[in-house]
């Protein structure tokens, strides 16, 4: 890939990078901070480019994972803490309860959103990422496992506790507004 | 037995993503939701198994919609980016890293035969400094900073990245730096600390006669709970610290919750480079921050700034 095609095909992607930094960081201004950081690293590494499934963009948010959880690890306290931030996964249960069979398309969408997204912004970085690489961005199980270097398995596990973790906001929110929803397994 | 469960070992099952291990391994609520997001191509056995495959359909489609309606990457990043890229382009001395490897080996990597002997003389360095803060008259990090909570190292690691990452003379470098008048820097502070911090009102000028003329005020993130401005200074030429490029203020709101005494400034010499040091205080409801890479542009900036004389330590 030459030099003006990389930085056109990077440059359409901004708005994706710059709103998984977002997600990541919280704040606008280490946002943006991020985005230059990434954008300045591919730029050096951009003839190291390699096409290994998911284009520019996974390349992408592979920089961005690393530049932010570097700086995450750097800036601890403790390595302790750290070190419990990547070994969380390992005592999570495996992802085998089956989803609610619940019908969301008979709820009042207008009203929910604001809450689904409140709950998605209160997970762990970890687990919003891999919820919103999978959700927002439409990514596959494998080209979230290259972003975050974790293996399969721990994405499909993050993103079942994320999911879990919002479907019982969902019922809990039902619940309150005292809405019915179909549970069409107990039909 | 459930329906699903049945095809739980169904190899027959086609996946263009998942590897044969993870697919023979899946639960029944693991193939489900594989099915539902497209991994697995298979049909639901039932219409239970079916309503929950639609369930996290349907889930997915609403978190795409709740977390994607409004946030653009800011025209002004995009400026910044699209004008870094337009100056490397003219001067192509870019670092290339390994072919096939998004990052460049470390410093350690590149010097595993040096560990050994460093690790040992870091230790001895460490073990004298710890005896000389002991004796220092000055006191040790035991008695000034008890109950101090601010995370002092964290700190001076951002203040070190955001003081190293502005070069005066790369412009796309500086646009953070939004205020850059006296007047625009008394407005901006106003409306990201909720109030003028004195050294702002009344003494941005106060290291001219060091040469050090004030460049600019920008947002920043300084870690903590209060919102933080960054404020460059850069040297003119004149004065006695001509070897000094530049000093960097970073003015943080105060919520009251890090223990600091008014009458104390702190001295980290812990930051990314031992020879720099960050210098902070408190003062009239705000956290000050100097950080710069010569040790007498940090001290006169403290006198210029009104930091306090007792200065403490810390050393992590």
């Amino acid at each position: 890939m030459d030099r003006p095609q990389f930085e056109q095909l990077a440059l359409e992607q901004m708005d994706a990078v710059y709103r998984m930094a977002l997600q990541l960081a919280k704040h606008p201004d280490e946002a943006s901070d991020l985005v230059q950081e990434t954008y300045l690293k591919a730029l050096r590494s951009s003839e190291g480019f390699v096409e290994r499934g998911g284009g520019i963009r996974s390349w992408l948010f592979t920089i961005l994972h690393n530049t932010f959880y570097s700086r995450v690890k750097r800036e601890a306290r403790g390595p302790t803490s750290v070190e419990a931030f990547y070994e969380a996964d390992q005592r999570e249960p495996g992802p085998d309860q089956p989803p609610p069979a619940w019908d969301l398309r008979s709820l009042d969408w207008d009203h929910v959103d604001e809450r689904l997204k409140k709950a998605v912004e209160a997970l762990s970085s970890e687990h919003r990422e891999v919820l919103l690489l999978w959700g927002v961005e439409g990514l596959k199980y494998r080209e979230i496992a290259n972003i975050t270097g974790v293996p399969i398995g721990t994405v499909m596990s993050r993103l079942h506790r994320a999911r879990k973790i919002l479907a019982e906001e969902l019922e809990e929110f039902t619940a309150e507004m005292g809405w019915n929803t179909t549970d069409r397994q107990a039909e | 037995m459930n329906s699903m469960t049945d095809t739980r070992h169904n190899h027959d099952s086609k996946s263009d993503g998942l590897p044969r291990e993870v697919l023979d391994g899946l639960s029944q609520g693991a193939r489900l939701r594989a099915v539902a997001d497209g991994e697995i191509h298979e049909q639901p056995a039932s219409d239970e198994d079916r309503a929950r495959v639609d369930f996290e359909i349907e889930l997915r489609k609403r978190i795409a919609k709740a977390m994607s309606s409004d946030a653009v990457a800011p025209a002004e990043l995009r400026t910044r980016i699209e004008q870094i890229f337009a100056e490397q382009r003219e001067q192509p001395s870019v670092i290339r890293p390994d072919h096939g490897d998004t990052r460049s080996r470390s410093f350690w990597q590149r010097h595993s035969g040096l560990l050994s002997a460093a690790a040992v003389l870091a230790i001895c360095v460490a073990l004298v400094a710890m005896s000389f803060n002991r004796s220092s008259p000055q006191g040790g990090n035991g008695t000034a900073l008890a109950g101090i909570t601010l995370p002092i190292s964290q700190i001076a690691g951002f203040a070190h990245r955001q003081h190293e990452s502005c070069d005066p003379t790369v412009e796309d470098t500086m646009r953070k730096f939004q205020a850059r008048s006296h007047a625009d820097a008394i407005a901006f502070a106003e409306d990201r600390l909720g109030s003028v911090p004195a050294v702002i009102r009344d003494h941005l000028d106060a290291l001219e006669p060091e040469g050090f003329r004030f460049i600019g005020l920008g947002g920043c993130r300084v870690p903590g709970t209060g919102p933080s401005v960054h404020a460059l200074f850069v040297h003119d030429g004149s004065g006695s610290l001509e070897g000094c490029q530049k000093v960097s203020l970073f003015i943080q709101a105060d919520p009251g919750e890090h223990g600091l005494q008014r009458t104390r400034c702190i001295l980290n010499r812990c930051a990314r480079s031992k020879r720099q040091t960050l210098a902070l205080w408190q003062a009239d409801g705000f956290l000050y921050y100097i950080y710069t890479a010569n040790e007498d542009a940090r001290a006169a900036a403290q006198r210029a700034f009104g930091a306090p004389e007792e200065t403490y330590e810390y050393t992590p």
